[in-house]
């Protein structure tokens, strides 16, 4: 069992660095973007877009490439073939789960790279709340990715609610847009993407805001997550 | 030892419309068999019924004396499984693929091997998306003999192929049965089934319409060749099953 995983990881290392797309958006994206604010915008507004571009790799890959891949992989007959094997395709699931992870985990470490030690951004809150902020935003925006693969009938779906989710919670949450510019209503309106909810807590870290004003984002985020992978889990669908 | 593959009542209805109807069909172990009907016969859903990845609705399946889904796990170490889409990831190399396949058992055979006597030694850094059409099939088949199996299936083995590489494919099949291991195949082509078939089944609207050795078949409808006796089942109104 630890073999045929081992080599599936492997395989999907492999095949993900071949991948041009997720390459560009999940890790070069988010490194350019990083550099250009930091080079464009004072100390005070650095800070608060360290929050928001370090979950662009997050939204790349949970948003994209796990659903996509998923859908793919069911779209293909590759998780139908694992099922006459003694090995189960969840094998290939969780491989890509690590794939993607890897993919936020080189994203979200350049970017901070970037803005800690390159342009002198300081968390407030400590490394240690930001790092469980982090990953509490990751497994919530996985979890939707995760769910969208799980239910899409067919690539087609997939590709069009994955981009339905992607292109606003990007767009319209401060992950790559600075948050603070946008006119008041739309603020108002992008409240409701957990994006927007995830870089809250993301902000109230680097900054060091009070806990206690940031109980509604880490609840939200967790029903989030929970709801997701139960649903996912639930009504996986292999074929 | 018992049979390679037993199927008892098997029933399978979609949405209300039966594919597979009370199919009753056994192999026995060193047999070739062939599955034949038209398409839309139902042919694809009693493999998949078969091999555990379709719930039927009704009826019970043995493979090698054990059950696709419970046993599924052991039962696969032993058998190799060629399905009509390939399910390969996007970008794999023919290399990759192997010794991916290969991890997943217990005991392997060696893959390089079976590359070089299908023909394919040469290809193990080229993606798979770069094979022509009957060199993917031949690696189709060397994926299932990977797990060293003493039953494989091969659906619509030929389908898409010229006729040197389908002839190719034929002399690996018959290869296998000389080897010992026990071939289920689905097709539409009847020379093919002539050709490498012990024994046949044909399947009509869900049911099995006429059973035998593509002799006895054709001698039974007195026509010249299986293709024409095969017209005629498919043909006839009644779908009682002549014995």
């Amino acid at each position: 069992m630890m073999k045929a995983f081992r080599a599936v990881l492997a395989t999907e290392l492999a095949l993900a660095a071949r991948n041009p797309d997720m390459l560009l958006f999940g890790i070069a994206f988010p490194i350019g973007l990083m550099l250009l604010l930091g080079f464009v915008s004072v100390p005070e507004a650095l800070r608060l877009d360290f929050g928001g571009v370090v979950c662009f790799g997050v939204c790349a890959a949970g948003l994209m490439g796990l659903p996509l891949t998923i859908s793919d992989y069911r779209h293909r007959k590759v998780l139908k073939r694992f099922r006459v094997t003694p090995a189960s395709p969840a094998l290939l699931l969780g491989a890509q789960l690590i794939v993607q992870c890897a993919y936020v985990a080189i994203s979200a470490g350049a970017v901070a790279l970037i803005a800690l030690a390159g342009f002198g951004v300081r968390i407030e809150g400590g490394a240690g709340r930001f790092v469980a902020s982090f990953i509490l935003v990751q497994a919530s925006i996985f979890g939707i990715g995760a769910l969208v693969g799980a239910l899409s009938p067919n690539a087609k779906v997939s590709n069009a609610v994955a981009s339905a989710l992607y292109f606003p919670m990007i767009l319209l949450s401060g992950a790559t847009i600075p948050f603070e510019i946008f006119p008041r209503a739309l603020q108002a309106a992008a409240q409701v993407l957990p994006v927007t909810q995830g870089i809250r807590l993301l902000k109230g870290a680097v900054l060091g805001t009070p806990l206690s004003e940031l109980a509604v984002p880490a609840i939200v985020l967790s029903v989030i997550a929970a709801a997701a992978y139960s649903i996912a889990i639930a009504k996986f669908k292999w074929e | 030892m018992g049979d390679a593959v037993r199927i008892e009542g098997l029933r399978k209805a979609y949405g209300g419309l039966a594919a597979v109807d009370g199919v009753e069909l056994s192999v026995a172990r060193g047999e070739i068999f062939g599955l034949l009907g038209p398409n839309g016969a139902g042919k694809t859903t009693t493999i998949e019924c078969a091999l555990g990845t379709r719930k039927p609705d009704a009826g019970k399946v043995e493979l090698l004396g054990l059950d696709p889904v419970l046993d599924r796990r052991r039962l696969f170490e032993r058998v190799g499984v060629q399905f009509q889409e390939a399910g390969y990831q996007d970008k794999i190399r023919v290399g990759e693929l192997c010794s991916l396949t290969a991890a997943l058992y217990r005991r392997p055979a060696d893959w390089r091997a079976l590359l070089e006597r299908f023909g394919l030694g040469g290809k193990r850094r080229a993606p798979v998306s770069a094979l022509s059409g009957g060199q993917r099939q031949r690696l189709a088949i060397a994926l299932a003999l990977i797990p060293g199996p003493e039953l494989v299936f091969l659906d619509e083995l030929t389908t898409g192929l010229d006729p040197k590489a389908r002839r190719e494919v034929w002399a690996l099949v018959k290869g296998l049965k000389a080897e010992g291991v026990t071939v289920f195949l689905s097709s539409h082509y009847m020379d093919e089934v002539e050709f490498l078939c012990d024994r046949i089944a044909i399947l009509k609207g869900g049911k099995i319409v006429a059973r035998g050795s593509p002799a006895e078949l054709v001698e039974r409808e007195g026509t010249r060749n299986l293709e024409e006796a095969f017209l005629r089942y498919i043909d006839k109104d009644s779908e009682e099953e002549a014995v």
